[in-house]
């Protein structure tokens, strides 16, 4: 019964559930019917990048509104409606303030003005992150800001992303952002034009030709229908300008990209970055746990066929992001993150094709499930810290040790993550045995982690092969391999990293933080090894152990990455 | 047990190594992060970074290199040995744990020499130096920066250079060198009769040409060739570029103070007379503020980072040229960030009114200002808005109050000559058609053209008109100031003339007529605040309306008046006698952003010989040796001293100086762009190569220097640190710059790198051997016994 309603559960969450979560608020009347789509192929300059449409717009708005999307809209048409009619966004709160602490100062200090907003707006500022233009303004807001941005530890960067929001939404700031159009020379080092700039340069060329010009023309058609509002005129302006400005700049750059690059990389925002994998892996965790719980085969296999979809998904995303994006991806935090995952879905398969008869089987592959799991969610809800889009990488990561060092290192941490997983495991199962009154409950494999595999134990088989190896020591022996091979990554990843730093800064050790704090999830894990030496509570100390180490390299990689600065800020 | 038993027993204990790994631990992490003070761990302030405390002052390389890391690395090193030795026998299986334990030791041994040698900094170096050489002078160097500045020569024969504009691209266009790209100096020519433009390409002396006036406002300058015929207009005058030369680097986290002595130049500017010498200073803080005593510097917010607690440091003379030699300077405060800033206080015996006045508006908008009566430069408030004057009489107010408009006098010089007060009523900007008026007595006529009143111009004020001038058929223009030393004429052109010079001459062409502005006395702005000729009485004037006569009102201090509806006005301070001086204002620890380091610290040093006087030095990055040296973006702001035996000198807080293994220069720096080239912003580049030439007793060398690519020379590395990004004019009269103008290079020794490195490469290898090779071994080696012993359980 209780197989059986598992089962249900799990089938239940496979349903396709809805990926992207509109917002409650009424689309508008006109920008609801515009297509879009046929800019999904028009390139953009942006900061030394070559980006699609799609691609671009989001990376601006997210910029504006954050992770919202203003009247259910898409950030790409939302960025030409604010462009081209900024008159119908008066009021509309569309900036987005991140840190709720912050949005309640803002609060206070409209609350205390002599002409406060309402209170639903306030609510609605509170609950969404959303400010309209109007509470900014507030003469209180203002002076609060003003005053906050003095405080730089704690409220500089929000005041100044504040204010960088309002700039960016002003139309003619985004009218000069919209850098369309490949210079005349050809030449990959001059730079691109905007319309209103190829109308001026064209115009002093030959006045009759500008005026004809095919871009030029669907250009304005776009801004008279747009400013008419007749939706069917808009889209077969859009439809034009989708058709002639990629036209005209392979014409005059070969490096414009394909239409299939623009294509995919539009798509792939469009897709979320394929963060949304998260919610497949989540039901490949619920499979594995029965499987590994209760031994049931049908749920190993459930637990495979989603755990392989996700993968194939995540490998798809990540080769399109690879593609698209001209690098392999581990240049950004987004990147390092989900790369790593990836990487720790390739060794648990690996692992499990060699290991899959053995007591460690479905082991990797929950670990690995459980590590994609928390990275994408971490992704899909938080896209400003994690930001999925690109920029070009800073002159210091164009070194082929990018590639050696980061790979290694993150390898490493998802490695550890997954030692996390099974030590988690082994102190869950001590636990529960404890809260049943069990008092002998010292589990462990006794030769290490490949050595469990290897060595024979008396009675003639090496514990991991042995059926009758208990679950805590299978989970224990499942920590050790793991444990052992994050702690050579993690040795030679740093080593590597210091021999890159040694050329790049000039010293190959700079007590930088992230260093530090990568020698100290080693220093753990070597005390793990040390303490399991002579421990005689061999399991307990190694998963707690392997906990702490995990939580040193999570601190590692957010606490000191997003608060404590370093050389290794970008990464 | 004996004691030696019982301490090789405590060294060979594996816990005692774990302890040490654990403390290792502890203290790494707390050097490195600090301690959460608080749970919110994701918070910046929650970490209160013990290493800064003031009782420490310590970076992060100096935590690191404390005694107590030390012990702990000793001690660690010294059980891992013991242990070793006594505990893991030496054979086939426990070869990996051998091997890793070998390995730490190498990388400590290897750790050991490179930090107790170690030794970085950088060194800044320009495109080029500017060598300019006047006929008659001596030659003289200047650093190549946009909007540079140097004189030479004196009355009479005085020549000034400025750097008008740099290009780091120029595109040649003419000769073999066609379409290679260059760095163009453009240099502004003042000389004692003329002047031009000389443009230098560093690298292409050949091409050296000048602009000179072409008489065309729409083309001003026009190249020499095409007007005189000659690529340069003066042969004799040489401006050629050479190589900025380095010998020396500058060590990161140190601290030192220049000094020299100086003579006091005419200008009030100072010329040494000895060279910059250096005095290390050791143990200067960084994170924390000491003040010796309260009162030297702007009354500061208690934000725990300020201690009323004297340094006691001294900065030794270590050189025969020192000017103050054998006598220490005393460190006696420091302030990590601060900014000097001159204010004014109530007291002393000088006449000096200033007022504060709060404007407030029904929304809740306020803003303060600070306004001086003998300085109006000194107010912050917008001159064209507001004003604060100090009257003599009441006659001037009431002149105030009752406006007249501009006037000009006119002066006919000569035992006939006559003087004349006219009222300027019409101008010819306005109504082209204005008539010439005949000055009654003289064959002059004249028209006014327009004027303006009280520009504030390089903080003074300043009143004009202009007016155009005929006499018997000629016609000029004539730019009359309040003050006549000012003004000038400027010849109109004729039509079928050549082309005009179109400088102003500061002198009159006509010495026949003189003339003189007085601006109107109507208030200067619409709201005027009149202190005087009653100290206590303050009065306030508002002229909204240019039609309507100004209204007065007496001003209560604290009060608040309702200037228009909607806008209050209060002035909660006024003093007649103020005092101003300039001290340092702490940045509170809120405000203060951890990247920059000790960009804004200073230093107070007790100046032996000077009388007891006390001086605040300011932090310079690198110890630019004059004003001519100053990188762009940088400052320059030597401290000066009178001594008591009538000398002078100047001080400067720097860092230390090392020499470098070779002399080094720049010979070309570039940028390798992404798509859309270069925009200024870092993100439109790919990388920056830094092109060096390396010159020792061996001879010379050139080499490649870019980021990830450092270059060796004697041990040191040389490694693309900084660069010049552009950045637009920054105040009135700035030059704006294209970037590119220096590169900055990382140099540091590297000894024990090898050492350290065989030492991790053994531990990776030890690693892999003790997890996968050993199992197999032991595997081995239970399949043989079995195979001996036939028993497999």
């Amino acid at each position: 019964m209780i197989r059986r309603l598992l089962l249900l559960i799990a089938l239940l969450l496979v349903a396709p559930s809805s990926v992207n979560a509109q917002d409650a608020a009424a689309p508008l009347p006109f920008p609801a019917g515009v297509d879009i789509t046929p800019l999904d192929v028009v390139a953009v300059w942006q900061d030394g990048r070559i980006k699609s449409y799609d691609s671009f717009a989001r990376s601006i708005m997210q910029s504006i509104t954050g992770p919202r999307e203003i009247n259910g809209q898409s950030p790409p048409l939302t960025y030409l409606d604010l462009m081209l009619r900024p008159e119908a966004y008066e009021g509309v709160p569309i900036y987005f303030v991140k840190k709720k602490p912050f949005r309640a100062l803002l609060v206070d200090a409209a609350m205390g003005s002599v002409d406060p907003p309402s209170r639903e707006e306030l609510e609605a500022f509170m609950e969404t992150g959303l400010a309209s233009k109007a509470l900014l303004d507030n003469a209180s807001v203002r002076e609060l800001l003003s005053r906050l941005r003095s405080d730089v530890l704690r409220f500089a960067k929000p005041v100044d992303a504040v204010e960088a929001a309002v700039n960016l939404s002003d139309p003619m700031v985004l009218r000069r952002l919209l850098i369309l159009l490949p210079p005349f020379s050809g030449q990959y080092e001059d730079p691109w034009m905007t319309i209103d700039e190829y109308q001026v340069s064209s115009s002093r060329l030959d006045p009759n030709a500008a005026a004809a010009d095919p871009m030029v023309q669907a250009w304005n058609a776009v801004v008279a229908a747009w400013n008419q509002q007749d939706t069917a005129a808009v889209n077969t302006a859009l439809a034009r300008l989708g058709q002639v400005l990629p036209m005209a700049g392979r014409a005059r750059l070969a490096e414009y990209p394909s239409e299939q690059r623009l294509h995919l990389e539009s798509a792939y925002f469009k897709w979320k970055g394929f963060t949304w994998i998260w919610m497949i892996y989540l039901v490949s965790i619920i499979f594995f746990l029965m499987a590994i719980v209760y031994g049931w085969s049908g749920a190993k296999w459930g637990g495979v066929a989603f755990f392989s979809a996700a993968f194939l998904l995540q490998t798809f995303a990540l080769i399109l992001r690879w593609y698209v994006s001209g690098r392999w991806p581990n240049t950004n935090m987004f990147e390092a993150v989900t790369t790593s995952t990836w990487f720790g879905g390739c060794f648990a398969i690996i692992m499990e094709v060699i290991l899959g008869r053995t007591r460690v089987k479905n082991l990797f592959f929950l670990g690995s499930a459980m590590a994609s799991m928390f990275a994408l969610m971490a992704a899909s809800f938080s896209p400003l810290q994690l930001s999925p889009h690109f920029s070009n990488r800073m002159p210091v990561l164009h070194d082929v040790w990018l590639y050696i060092h980061t790979n290694v290192i993150i390898f490493s941490y998802v490695l550890i993550f997954l030692a996390f997983v099974s030590a988690g495991l082994y102190m869950l199962v001590r636990l529960l045995r404890f809260t049943r009154g069990e008092r002998d409950i010292r589990e462990h494999v006794g030769a290490g982690g490949i050595g469990s595999l290897i060595v024979r134990r008396r009675g003639g088989k090496a514990a991991l092969l042995d059926s009758k190896t208990s679950f805590g020591a299978v989970l224990d022996g499942t920590t050790m391999i793991l444990v052992e091979l994050s702690f050579i990554l993690l040795w030679a990843g740093l080593v590597m990293g210091a021999i890159w730093a040694d050329h790049s800064w000039g010293r190959p050790w700079g007590w930088d933080p992230k260093e530090v704090f990568a020698l100290n999830t080693f220093l753990i894990y070597a005390i793990l090894i040390h303490v399991r030496y002579r421990a005689s509570d061999k399991g307990l100390w190694t998963a707690f152990l392997a906990v702490v180490g995990c939580a040193v390299m999570l601190f590692n990689w957010i606490v000191i990455n997003f608060t404590i600065s370093g050389l290794h800020s970008y990464a | 047990m004996s004691p030696f038993k019982f301490i090789l027993d405590f060294l060979s204990s594996v816990r005692v190594g774990i302890v040490f790994m654990v403390l290792l631990f502890v203290y790494s992490a707390i050097g490195s992060a600090g301690i959460p003070i608080h749970w919110a761990i994701w918070e910046p302030t929650t970490w209160y970074a013990l290493r800064e405390a003031n009782w420490l002052e310590m970076t992060e390389f100096e935590w690191f290199h404390w005694w107590p890391f030390y012990v702990l690395v000793g001690m660690f090193s010294l059980v891992l040995v013991v242990t070793t030795i006594r505990r893991i026998p030496f054979n086939r299986i426990n070869l990996g744990v051998w091997t890793i334990h070998t390995g730490i030791i190498m990388l400590v041994l290897g750790s050991i020499e490179y930090f107790a040698t170690k030794i970085e900094g950088d060194v800044p170096i320009a495109r080029a130096v500017m060598q300019i050489e006047v006929p008659g002078q001596e030659p003289v160097d200047m650093l190549v920066m946009p909007g540079s500045i140097m004189t030479v020569g004196e009355d009479g024969d005085e020549w000034s250079f400025q750097v008008t504009s740099i290009d780091p691209e120029w595109e040649l266009l003419s000769g073999k060198d066609a379409g290679t790209r260059a760095y163009s100096v453009s240099v502004a020519v003042q000389a004692p009769e003329r002047r031009f433009i000389r443009q230098v390409i560093l690298g292409y002396p050949q091409y050296t040409e000048d602009l000179v006036s072409s008489g065309d406002p729409n083309q001003p300058f026009a190249r020499a060739i095409k007007v005189v015929g000659t690529p340069v207009i003066d042969e004799e005058l040489s401006i050629r570029l050479k190589p900025d030369v380095r010998d020396r680097f500058h060590v990161m986290h140190s601290s030192a103070l220049y000094i020299r002595e100086v003579e006091r130049g005419e200008d009030d500017s100072f010329v040494g007379v000895s060279p910059w010498i250096e005095r290390p200073i050791d143990d200067l803080p960084r994170y924390n503020n000491y003040l010796s005593k309260l009162g030297t510097t702007w009354p500061f917010p208690d934000d725990g980072k300020t201690y009323i607690k004297p340094l006691d440091l001294r900065a030794e003379s270590i050189s025969d040229l020192d000017p103050l030699r054998g006598s220490p300077i005393q460190v006696t405060d420091y302030l990590r960030a601060a900014i000097l800033e001159t204010r004014t206080e109530p007291g002393g015996d000088e006449l000096a009114p200033s007022v504060t006045v709060d404007f407030s508006t029904n929304e809740g908008r306020s803003q303060q200002y600070e306004l001086f009566a003998m300085n109006q430069s000194a107010s912050n408030a917008d001159p064209s808005l507001m004003q604060f004057m100090w009257i003599e009489d009441e006659a001037e107010f009431d002149e105030l109050l009752n406006p007249r408009g501009p006037r000009i006098v006119i002066e006919i010089p000569g035992e006939d000559g006559s003087r004349q007060t006219i009222p300027i009523e019409g101008l010819s900007e306005l109504d082209p058609d204005l008539p010439m008026q005949p000055v009654e007595g003289s064959p002059y006529s004249w028209r006014p053209v327009r004027y303006d009143e009280r520009l504030s111009i390089e903080g003074r004020e300043i009143s004009m008109v202009r007016v155009e001038i005929e006499k018997d058929g000629d016609r000029w223009m004539r730019w009359v100031f309040d003050d006549t030393s000012f003004n000038g004429d400027l010849p109109l052109p004729t039509p079928g003339d050549g082309p005009t010079d179109h400088t102003i001459e500061r002198r009159e062409l006509d010495t026949g007529i003189r003339m003189r502005f007085e601006p109107s006395t109507r208030p200067p702005a619409p709201v005027l605040l009149v202190a005087g000729p009653d100290e206590s009485r303050l009065r306030l004037l508002t002229s909204f309306k240019p039609e309507e006569p100004p209204v007065a009102m007496d001003v209560v201090i604290g009060e608040s008046m309702e200037l228009v509806p909607g806008i209050s006005m209060t002035v909660p301070s006024y003093s007649a006698y103020t005092t101003t001086s300039t001290r340092p204002s702490i940045v509170p620890k809120a405000q203060l952003d951890p990247s920059i380091g000790n960009m804004y610290s200073m230093v107070r040093v007790d100046v032996p010989g000077s009388n007891g006087r006390e001086a605040w030095l300011a932090y310079h990055h690198w110890p630019f040796p004059s004003r001519n040296d100053v990188l762009r973006r940088f400052p320059w702001r030597p401290t000066t001293v009178d001594l008591e035996d009538g000398r002078t000198i100047q001080l400067m807080l720097s860092r230390r100086s090392e020499p470098l293994p070779s002399r080094v220069s720049l010979l070309g720096f570039d940028t390798q762009d992404h798509i859309g080239g270069f925009t200024g912003s870092t993100s439109s580049i790919l990388n920056w190569t830094s092109l060096v030439e390396f010159e020792n007793q061996q001879g010379s060398q050139e080499a490649e220097i870019s980021v990830n690519a450092p270059a060796e020379q004697d041990g040191f590395w040389f490694f693309q640190s900084q660069w010049d990004p552009p950045d637009p004019a920054r105040f009135t009269g700035d030059v704006p710059s294209l970037g590119l103008n220096y590169t900055v290079l990382g140099v540091g020794n590297r000894e024990g790198v090898w050492v350290q490195l065989a030492g991790s490469v053994l531990m990776v290898i030890g690693l892999m051997y003790a997890f996968y090779v050993k199992p197999v071994l032991v595997r081995r080696r239970q399949e043989m016994a079995i195979a001996a012993t036939g028993d497999d359980s």
